[in-house]
Parts: C-alpha cells; structure tokens; sequence
C-alpha cells in the first residue's frame, strides 16, 4: 500500500480536528441562520448555524456525524470563516472549492487548509471535504429554501 | 481453484474482493459468451423473421428455461426485468390490483429500501397501513405474533437474506402462516439466491425476485417469478411494444403469458451471460459451492468476533449467511473502507440502502464484507491484519 499517501492523506491535524472538532454545538439566537447538509449514502450529516451581524459572521457552530474526513473539513472550515465578512466567507469558499476541484491555487494565508490536496487521489472522497462549504454556501445565501445540501 | 476462471482476478492480481453483496465478479465464460452473442447472433427478437432473430430468441428463450430450472418452477413463470428492484416494483404495482383499500403490508425491518419504497408507494394509494416487523424473536418465529398483527394484513414482503447482517430469513415459516391466512407473499432473493438453493414450488411464495449481476451473471437483468393466477390478471408495469394482442387508437389488448411484463426490446445479450453463470454455476457443482461459501461465513464472522475492536451487528441463535456487518469504535467506516482499499481490499461501507435498519439500531454506518466461492480463508486473514493496522493507525496520537 502507498502508506504516504495514506499519512498525507489523513493528518494528525486531520485525526486532531475529526476527535476534537472546534466550533461544535448550536446557535440558538433568533436571528441565527441555519441549513443542513448531508450525503445520504454515506450518511455523513451536518447542521450548520452562522450568527451575522451588518455583513459580519459573528459566530458559527455545527452539529454533525461523519468520517474524520468531513469533520475536520468541517471544524476548520469554521474557524477560517469566523470573524470574517460575508464577502471574504464567499471569496474563501470559492477558492477552497476550486482548489479541490480544479487544483488551483489556495493562498498561503488559508494555511492549514492545503493538507486535502491529497483528497483528489481519492475521487470518491472529494463528497465528504466540500460538504461543509456547500452548506456554508447555502447559508451565507441565507435565502428561505430549505432544501438539504449534498455534495454526493 | 476456480477463482482463476475469474479474469478480474488476473487484471488485479493483488484483489481481495469482498463486496459480493453489491455485484459479484464475472467468469470468462460469461463476458466471452456476451460477446460472442454480439459478434455472432445479434438482433431484436419478437419483431423479425430472419435467421439471426430465430437464434437470438431461442437464446432468449433457453435463458428462461435456465431460470426457471434454477428457481424449480416452469419457464412460463418467469418474467425477465431490468433489475431486483425493477421486480419488487413489479410486484407491488401488481398486487395493488389485487387487494383492497384499507388493508395492512408487513415488512420486516431488515429490507433494503427496493423492498420499502414500493409498499410505501402501495401503502399510500390504497390507504393502507405499512407494518415493520421490528423485534427479530418475531422475524424468526412468526408464530409468537398474536392473532390482532394479522387482522387485515394482505400483503408480506420479506428479504429471503439480510443484506446488512446475513441473517437467513425462516421464510418458508412466513409463507406457510400467510397461505393459511390468504396473504400474497413476496420475498426478495437479491442475497438469497447467494445463500442457499431456491425452490418456489416448494417454498409456495406468489413472486420472488433477484438479479443476474449478484449471481456471477451480467448487469441490467432482473427476475421475477409469479405464481400463474397472477400472470394472466395483472396489468403491466410498463407498457409499451411486444407485450400486446392487439392496439386500436383508444385501447389495448395484451397478450396473455409472462411476455406482457417484458415490454420494449429485451436485454437478450444480458440473458445470453446469465444463461452462461447458470450453466457455470451447474457444472461446478452450485450446492456445495454454497457450502463452502457457508463455511468461509463462520469462518469470517468467527474472526471478526476475535478481535477485540470489532464492534458486530448482534447475531441471534439462527442462520447467517455469507455477509457480516460490523463498525468500530471512533473510526468511522468510511476511513476504515479508504484504508482497507490502500490493501486492495474491496468492502462496502455506509449504510447499504438500509436507512431504516441503521436507525433502528442506532448506528450511523457500518463496514460490509460479503463473500463469494472465489474467497479464501487467506481473504479474511488478510482483512484481519489490515484492520488491526487500520485501527492502530487512526488511534494514533
């Protein structure tokens, strides 16, 4: 087996992020968005909650159940998107997402973000890496539909 | 070892394919037997006169000889479709025109959701109530259930062979309470026809279903048997050409045998392959493949049970077959299938179209190995050894 491949593949920050994610729980306040993913074959799941003040994402938090791949993806996707504006959350978003799927470029300062590059090897992983920036996209567009993201 | 008549194998030497419950892998006789058809006897059948029509449809209909010699009942009573799945919807769609409204469908919570979906469908257009036999003392003795469960039931559709825990379904017990009681019985052999030798007659079921592609056979062909009473009475699914007497401008007459279930061109090529396992199957002695198939399931489960991070799907004082479901402590299946596949190590992982069981039980996902003739018991020990490193090494610091 390519035992690289597999350390590249699942880093300790990776395993770190899936046994202990950051920002896990739910925001009640009633403002809060709220949208829901998940990948009904595999049966990862995610709730996903963003407190926006004027532009602002003043907190986020998520509920989920998955692979380490999808929770790590997920707990460090939102400590990236805190505090930014939605402006910046979109522009981040985007970039990630290109960065998997098209390989381009993801700039230094989204570092630790460039460990799933690995992710392309395996193809039928990619699902569980972009399904928190899916439903991330899917709040930030905070419109009323409340169809469940998938990314499978 | 017939494992060599197995081409995938030679392409993939390093292989341990473990996923039958999914698709089984093909012998050569199979794929060569496809392709002598198209290069040899291709053409439409039921529509032509010509020689190569006359050979393709008596290919077609040696086909569903063979099935039927499989399945021990007449060719008259099998209808091919295009998958498992297509066959169970099949049969739903002809037994809502057999009961009436208000009545109750009993399923078990084992089923696979091409064994849900449709009787969820049924259920809903005919006001029925969809029971889920849930408590597994009932799934094997239906005779504990009291008198007020059967009040109204019409309709049991039953997995022959749990595809998540390979437990082997008492059927042929559930058919005989339903006969007593004139419930249509349906059983669903996609894993079955894997486990154990079936025969309709004897079973007295009114429709059983299963595909080619789990059983060493092509992709895109499913089966259904029926009993004859509801050959002859029963609207089609589909409708379409092939099926019919005659069509005026406003209506349609069909024809009456099994044919008026096959509507549109038949997958003749799909039926050469399978006619092709089957005779594998036969000359290789199908019984006793079983058995060691049988075998190398306890062998499996017994060394799954060994290791003490392996958390199994609870077995009950009854038979298993050659499947076993299992998950493990903070890995979640998903990671244990990526690291198993980095060993060439091919399982299945998630929750196997079994929405409804993985609630029940609580669990979010599962690993599946499932075996064929073609495993060894160094298939397994290999498994084993790859788990143990697996776990090590998603448990490190």
């Amino acid at each position: 087996m390519d035992k690289e491949l597999m350390e590249e593949l699942y880093q300790s920050l990776i395993l770190d992020h899936s046994r202990k994610p950051r920002n896990y729980g739910r925001l009640e306040c009633p403002h809060c968005l709220f949208s829901k993913g998940k990948n009904p074959s595999c049966g990862d799941e995610l709730s996903l909650f963003a407190h926006i003040e004027k532009e602002h994402i003043e907190d986020i938090k998520f509920e989920g159940e998955g692979c380490s791949l999808f929770m790590s993806s997920t707990s460090l996707m939102t400590q990236h998107i805190k505090d930014k504006t939605i402006k910046e959350a979109h522009t981040l978003v985007n970039q990630f997402i290109n960065f998997i799927l098209k390989g381009e470029e993801l700039p230094e300062q989204y570092e630790p973000l460039h460990i799933y590059e690995t992710v392309n090897n395996f193809p039928l992983r990619v699902k569980c890496v972009l399904l928190p920036w899916r439903t991330l996209e899917k709040v930030l567009s905070n419109n009323q539909d409340t169809t469940i993201v998938k990314t499978e | 070892m017939l494992k060599e008549d197995f081409p995938i194998f030679k392409n993939n030497p390093d292989l341990i394919y473990l996923d039958n419950g999914a698709t089984s892998q093909k012998p050569q006789v199979v794929i060569d037997a496809i392709s002598d058809y198209y290069s040899h006897d291709n053409s439409n059948i039921g529509r032509s006169v010509y020689k190569l029509a006359e050979r393709s449809q008596a290919l077609y209909d040696e086909g569903r000889a063979l099935v039927a010699d499989f399945l021990h009942t007449e060719a008259a009573n099998i209808v091919f479709t295009p998958s498992c799945t297509e066959s169970l919807n099949q049969a739903a769609f002809i037994i809502g025109q057999h009961i009436e409204k208000q009545s109750k469908i009993v399923i078990s919570i084992l089923e696979h959701h091409a064994n849900i979906l449709p009787w969820q469908r049924l259920a809903k257009e005919k006001e029925a109530e969809l029971v889920f036999i849930k408590d597994i003392q009932h799934i094997l003795n239906p005779e504990l259930l009291p008198d007020s469960f059967w009040q109204g039931v019409k309709v049991i559709s039953l997995t022959h062979v749990s595809n998540v825990t390979g437990l082997i379904l008492p059927i042929k017990k559930w058919i005989d309470i339903a006969k007593e009681k004139n419930i249509i019985t349906v059983i669903d052999g996609a894993q079955g026809v894997c486990a154990e030798i079936v025969n309709v007659e004897y079973l007295d079921c009114d429709f059983y279903t299963f595909s080619a592609h789990k059983l060493f056979g092509p992709t895109g062909l499913g089966i259904l048997y029926m009993k004859s009473k509801f050959l002859h009475t029963s609207e089609p699914l589909v409708l379409g050409g092939g099926i019919i007497e005659d069509v005026l401008e406003q209506e349609y007459m069909l024809l009456e045998d099994n044919v008026r279930f096959e509507a549109g061109s038949p997958n003749v090529a799909s039926v050469v392959g399978f006619s092709e396992s089957l005779r594998y199957l036969k000359s290789n002695n199908w019984s006793e493949l079983l058995n060691q198939t049988a075998k190398l399931g306890d062998y499996l489960f017994k060394k799954l049970s060994e290791n003490a991070d392996i958390e199994l799907l609870p077995r009950e004082h009854a038979q298993y077959s050659h499947i076993a479901s299992f998950h493990i402590k903070d890995i979640h299946p998903h990671d244990i299938g990526t690291y198993l596949s980095q060993h060439n190590i091919a399982v299945r992982v998630g929750k196997h179209c079994t929405h409804p069981l993985h609630s029940y039980l609580k669990i979010n996902s599962t690993v599946r190995v499932s075996l064929a003739f073609y495993n060894t018991q160094e298939d397994i020990d290999k498994l084993l050894e790859v788990i143990e490193d697996c776990v090590r090494f998603f448990r490190r610091a």
